[in-house]
């Protein structure tokens, strides 16, 4: 008589639970794939922001007329800045940014021309 | 009682998790989708950067009135330009652009000076040389003709200024007269007589607008009843008179071209425009003209009395004043510049300059003609302050006058 005055709670059956189950792993499934793509993203965030540094460097460039060409190290990238006449106009200069990943492959560039003076 | 009914509850938490995980991949959709959006507009804004490089270097010749190319030649920067006059300066218009996406910039662009053009003074040939009186001084190269400066008393004033009469070469001046740019001098007559097909004028009395330059140009005629009217005009605009006008304080003009047989710049007025007149310009007491203005007198006509622009005390000009006559020695043109009065930039006459202000920058005239009230003096300069050192090094002129082939950007518009 006691035990009636508890709840009672009807069971799931097992095709319902077995249903259950698999909905479950499939979400997980679905959300797992959600998160990696969401890590791509990430990375491409890191590759945006390479870019941009690439563009403020060609800006500074402008800024200091610093026209010779370099190689610049970051941590995850380099950006590889050539300098030269633009081919037929010598009064004007090409300056080149090229960004490279880890594993030197550009995955970038730019281009400006300015006044050679 | 609770019902256990676990697939219930199981479709209760997958929508919910499908629903933020949905909003998380349309969010990283749309970042992806700015990001490369702006990448584009950076690579827009650098291509940009670099056709305005090449039109500052570009020869005459390349320039027409549209031009469309790719910068590397790899098929993926293209870039236009247009460009078409304005006044005595010229407009362009350069985009860059990649499939749908375009940017756009317009400026006003002329010349950075010639050698002859960057003189203090550069007067015509004659058997009279220059002669300084007063607290004249001249700082900057000088074409003088026979070469010659000398000090001289003029209306019982001695010389008083610094001991180098001139500070800079002095060199003597050519046979050849200073030859304006045909092409503008031809725009100005179009201009002047309104007559080109191209100029279809806007039935307007709006008292205020502005008016882009990536439009066609406005040519709108004005009454002085309108024009009292008017507290605002901006831009790819050309204001018509028929009849002399005087500006009011209350009319703000910026860019544009007021063009009339006689215009009258009132006292403490202050605005950026080009002035086009037959007759007269008179720039009243304290009005200022700001970079990159210009005041044109073109006398047309040979029966016509004196032609002439006049700076009063206090007035100021920065950008070019050019007056001429279309006549072979054809005199009755000058430039007053009162005393008190301040030129930044550049004075032309083909025939006479009255200098007895300041002039922050050089003249180019075939005759100094000093009026005082008891004396006419040829060649003459009285108190007169003539510097070319103080104009600023980012002084851009008109092609009009002799200028060297490098382009320079006067505003952006």
């Amino acid at each position: 008589m006691a035990l009636k005055k508890y709840k009672t709670v009807k069971a799931s059956s097992l095709i319902e639970t077995i249903v259950a189950m698999i909905v479950l792993v499939l979400v997980f499934l679905f959300s797992v794939m959600i998160v990696n793509n969401v890590m791509q993203t990430a990375s491409l965030g890191a590759k945006t922001k390479a870019t941009l540094k690439m563009y403020e460097l060609l800006a500074e460039t402008k800024q200091y007329k610093t026209y010779t060409s370099e190689n610049i190290a970051y941590e995850n990238f380099t950006i590889d800045k050539q300098v030269g006449a633009k081919p037929g106009n010598e009064a004007l200069l090409i300056l080149a940014f090229e960004l490279k990943d880890e594993k030197g492959l550009v995955i970038g560039n730019v281009k400006e021309e300015v006044l050679a003076q | 009682m609770i019902r256990a009914s676990a697939l219930f509850i199981v479709l209760v938490v997958s929508f919910v998790v499908g629903a933020i995980t949905s909003s998380i991949v349309f969010a990283t959709f749309y970042y992806r989708l700015e990001v490369a959006d702006l990448l584009i507009y950076k690579k827009l804004n650098t291509n940009l950067n670099s056709a305005v490089a090449e039109l500052k270097v570009m020869s005459e010749e390349s320039i027409v009135d549209s031009l469309v190319w790719d910068l590397y030649d790899e098929g993926q920067d293209s870039v236009s330009v247009k460009v078409s006059p304005w006044g005595i300066f010229e407009i362009a218009q350069v985009s860059a652009f990649s499939n749908n996406k375009k940017i756009q910039k317009s400026f006003l662009f002329g010349y950075t000076l010639a050698k002859e053009s960057n003189a203090a003074l550069h007067l015509g040939d004659s058997d009279r040389g220059l002669r300084v009186s007063g607290k004249t001084t001249v700082v900057g190269d000088c074409y003088l003709p026979q070469g010659v400066v000398k000090v001289a008393n003029i209306d019982g004033s001695f010389y008083q200024g610094p001991s180098k009469l001139v500070d800079g070469l002095v060199i003597k001046s050519s046979k050849v007269p200073i030859k304006l740019n045909p092409t503008i001098v031809h725009y100005l007559d179009d201009l002047l007589a309104a007559k080109s097909e191209n100029y279809s004028f806007t039935e307007t009395d709006t008292s205020a607008f502005v008016h882009s330059f990536s439009k066609d140009t406005y040519f709108i005629e004005y009454s002085q009843a309108q024009l009292q009217s008017l507290t605002r005009m901006k831009g790819n605009i050309v204001l018509y008179s028929n009849k002399p006008i005087s500006l009011t304080t209350t009319m703000r003009l910026e860019d544009v071209i007021v063009v009339a047989p006689s215009v009258i710049v009132p006292e403490n007025y202050k605005a950026a425009l080009q002035i086009i007149c037959t007759d007269s310009i008179v720039v009243k007491e304290n009005a200022t003209l700001l970079y990159p203005s210009a005041l044109v007198l073109v006398k047309n006509k040979s029966t016509m009395p004196l032609a002439y622009i006049s700076l009063n005390k206090g007035s100021e000009v920065r950008g070019v004043i050019c007056a001429y006559s279309k006549f072979v020695n054809e005199e009755n043109v000058i430039v007053n510049i009162y005393k008190g009065a301040t030129v930044h930039g550049q004075v032309f006459s083909n025939a006479n300059v009255n200098c007895q202000g300041v002039i922050k920058g050089g003249i180019i005239t075939n005759k100094l003609l000093l009026k005082t009230n008891v004396s006419i003096n040829e060649n003459c300069l009285l108190d007169a302050e003539v510097n070319v050192s103080k104009r600023s090094p980012h002084f851009i002129g008109s092609k009009l006058l002799p200028v060297s082939k490098q382009r320079g950007i006067v505003k952006w518009l």
